[in-house]
């Protein structure tokens, strides 16, 4: 399970990086098309927000998770004692879990009313299903990730509390202890 | 019963339940609380997860991958190298290099977190190897390094701007006044400090006329990537967007050329653009959610007009907004802080008359304070981290030079046109 989970966060990071690059080659295509030869790239305003931003952004929510990039106010958390610190830390992973989850409901909606109504966008009239689908996807990821560090909170190795995050979570072994470090 | 969820978010967060979450989750009760049915709050999320689908939010990653380019391009080394060189006949020279090379630095970058992390172990191990003071030293790097926040491109401009529907070029234009008199003031605050007490800087030296031009040769590249990019954002030719695409594409071109950007390193930054927009688009889909509960509840229109109600000078509602944005600041990160408050704050201030522009900076340069000042400081804890220096040695030094930072705000409030003049002298968007 482990090992599937994280060649699909793998993967799924790929994808996210590829469609941050292509994104600024293609506005950069775009603008220089644009005011220098009056030539702008037919679609690269509509698939680069409805295809490339979305992909991005939630191919790469895992990810942003296991890299320990939520933010997260801890004034009163760290003056607690470890027992009550442990109960709200559970507390806030079962809050997570759920809201991740529960996002998975519009999520998968999205991509059904995409696909149902036939919807495009209008230059070239691509589909928008295919896109949406990195919704739920990305979601499902990031909440099984979360429910997977569910039992690690107490030897805190869950990432929702890691701060500031480990600089290359790819380079980490995805095959059981990605995040158990210290 | 309207109050139900404000009051659940502040206690989901005082929890440390992440910041995200919790405002989506509490908005989520609100707006069930408020319309008893489920359709409507599917509807709302579905909404929410499809806002990311928006050009103008494209601004973000590009802001952000041009700064992890420019560093990843080794850009900052020789910006502070050429600024070090420059002033080290100054007595305290080198923590003023470290504050113009943030400065400059910020003029390729949208983040000013990028900012900390990549100059503080550069600045910091020079000063240190000349005999500069930790207190001084981390503390021109922490608040030289806020100094991204004002200077365009930046991203919680960006993010300010899409919050209040305000021009996002002019904002950034709006930015780059204040940001080199605070940058000025940084450096008279340390002229001051090393005056007062000579003991945090060594005597200066003075570096060869010749070594001085080679590295002022070096940068070039990030001057001319500087230039284009102000240019274009002041002349209008080009979209934020465009400008964010152009810049990270030119940063990354720049290092390939120079032949420092690697392959693992242009991955790297692009990872790292992914996990930071990301992070940042998950508060605003949060954001978004609570925003919609709020707009149905209509307590920003209750708070203005309560407010309007008291009659109280302007000028008391904007020192008022201020102090909170400064206590909010000290514990919360400057996006979420932004996201969480200006649905509230902006409408107010705009009712009395405020300039969106003029709050706008006002409000960078509020969450300026924030991010260095105890006890959260994000800026303090990445230099802590990564120059290994004691966290309260950073507040040590950030507490003295944050002094510049509220005089920059007192100049703005008393001289708006610091802020919405240059603007005003633009011709496009």
């Amino acid at each position: 399970m482990e090992k599937v989970l994280g060649r699909f966060e793998k993967w799924s990071t790929h994808v996210a990086v590829l469609s941050i690059f292509i994104m600024m080659i293609l506005t950069t295509a775009d603008a220089i098309g644009r005011y220098l030869f009056s030539f702008p790239l037919p679609g690269a305003y509509e698939v680069t927000e409805k295809y490339l931003m979305v992909i991005a952004v939630y191919l790469g929510a895992s990810y942003t998770y296991r890299g320990g990039s939520t933010i997260r106010i801890t004034l009163l958390v760290d003056r607690l004692p470890s027992r009550a610190r442990m109960v709200l830390q559970v507390f806030a992973q079962v809050f997570s879990i759920c809201y991740g989850f529960f996002l998975l409901v519009p999520a998968v909606e999205c991509v059904l009313r995409a696909y149902s109504q036939k919807l495009t966008v209008s230059s070239p009239p691509l589909p928008l299903w295919p896109p949406f689908t990195a919704i739920p996807i990305g979601l499902l990821l990031m909440a099984l990730f979360m429910l997977r560090d569910l039992p690690r909170v107490r030897s805190g190795g869950s990432a929702l509390f890691r701060e500031g995050g480990s600089s290359d979570v790819m380079a980490e072994d995805t095959s059981g202890e990605a995040g158990a470090r210290p | 019963m309207i109050a139900l969820p404000f009051i659940a978010l502040v206690v989901t967060l005082l929890l440390g339940v992440p910041i995200a979450f919790a405002l989506a989750g509490t908005g989520i009760f609100g707006i069930y609380l408020l319309k008893g049915n489920w359709d409507i709050v599917l509807e709302v999320l579905k909404n929410a997860l499809l806002f990311v689908a928006d050009y103008n939010l494209t601004t973000i990653p590009m802001f952000i991958l041009m700064a992890f380019f420019s560093s990843s391009s080794g850009l900052a080394r020789d910006l502070y190298t050429a600024a070090s060189n420059w002033l080290a006949h100054v007595r305290g020279g080198l923590a003023i290099a470290t504050v113009f090379a943030c400065a400059i630095f910020g003029a390729m970058s949208g983040a000013s977190v990028a900012a900390a992390a990549v100059m503080a172990p550069l600045a910091m191990t020079n000063m240190r190897r000349l005999g500069y003071s930790e207190v001084l030293a981390a503390g021109s790097v922490s608040v030289g390094a806020t100094l991204d926040i004002l200077i365009p491109p930046s991203v919680p401009m960006v993010i300010y701007g899409l919050a209040t529907q305000t021009s996002i070029g002019r904002l950034l234009v709006a930015g780059v006044i204040p940001g080199i008199i605070l940058g000025i003031l940084l450096a008279l605050c340390i002229l001051v400090w090393v005056t007062i007490n000579p003991s945090h800087a060594p005597k200066a030296v003075r570096v060869p006329q010749a070594e001085r031009w080679r590295s002022l040769w070096k940068i070039w590249p990030s001057l001319m990537l500087i230039l284009i990019v102000l240019l274009l954002l002041y002349t209008g030719v080009a979209t934020p967007t465009e400008v964010g695409a152009l810049g990270a594409f030119m940063a990354g071109l720049i290092g390939v050329v120079m032949k420092r950007l690697t392959w693992h390193g242009a991955l790297q930054a692009l990872r790292e653009t992914i996990r930071t927009s990301t992070m940042i688009f998950l508060i605003m889909i949060g954001a978004n959610i609570f925003g919609y509960f709020m707009t149905l509840s209509r307590v920003p229109n209750h708070v203005v007009e309560a407010v309007m109600a008291m009659n109280l000078n302007r000028w008391v509602i904007i020192i008022g907004i201020t102090v909170v944005y400064f206590l909010i600041s000290m514990v919360m990160d400057e996006i979420p802080l932004l996201l969480i408050t200006l649905p509230l704050t902006f409408p107010l201030v705009t009712s009395v008359g405020f300039d969106p522009i003029w709050f706008g900076v006002l409000s960078m340069m509020m969450v300026a304070m924030g991010l260095v000042f105890p006890p959260v400081g994000m800026i303090a804890f990445v230099v802590s981290a990564t120059a290994k220096v004691d966290l309260v040695t950073v507040y040590r030094g950030t507490s003295v030079m944050i002094i510049s930072i509220f005089i920059a705000i007192v100049l703005v409030m008393i001289f708006p046109e610091l802020a919405v003049w240059l603007p005003t002298t633009m011709r496009g968007k």
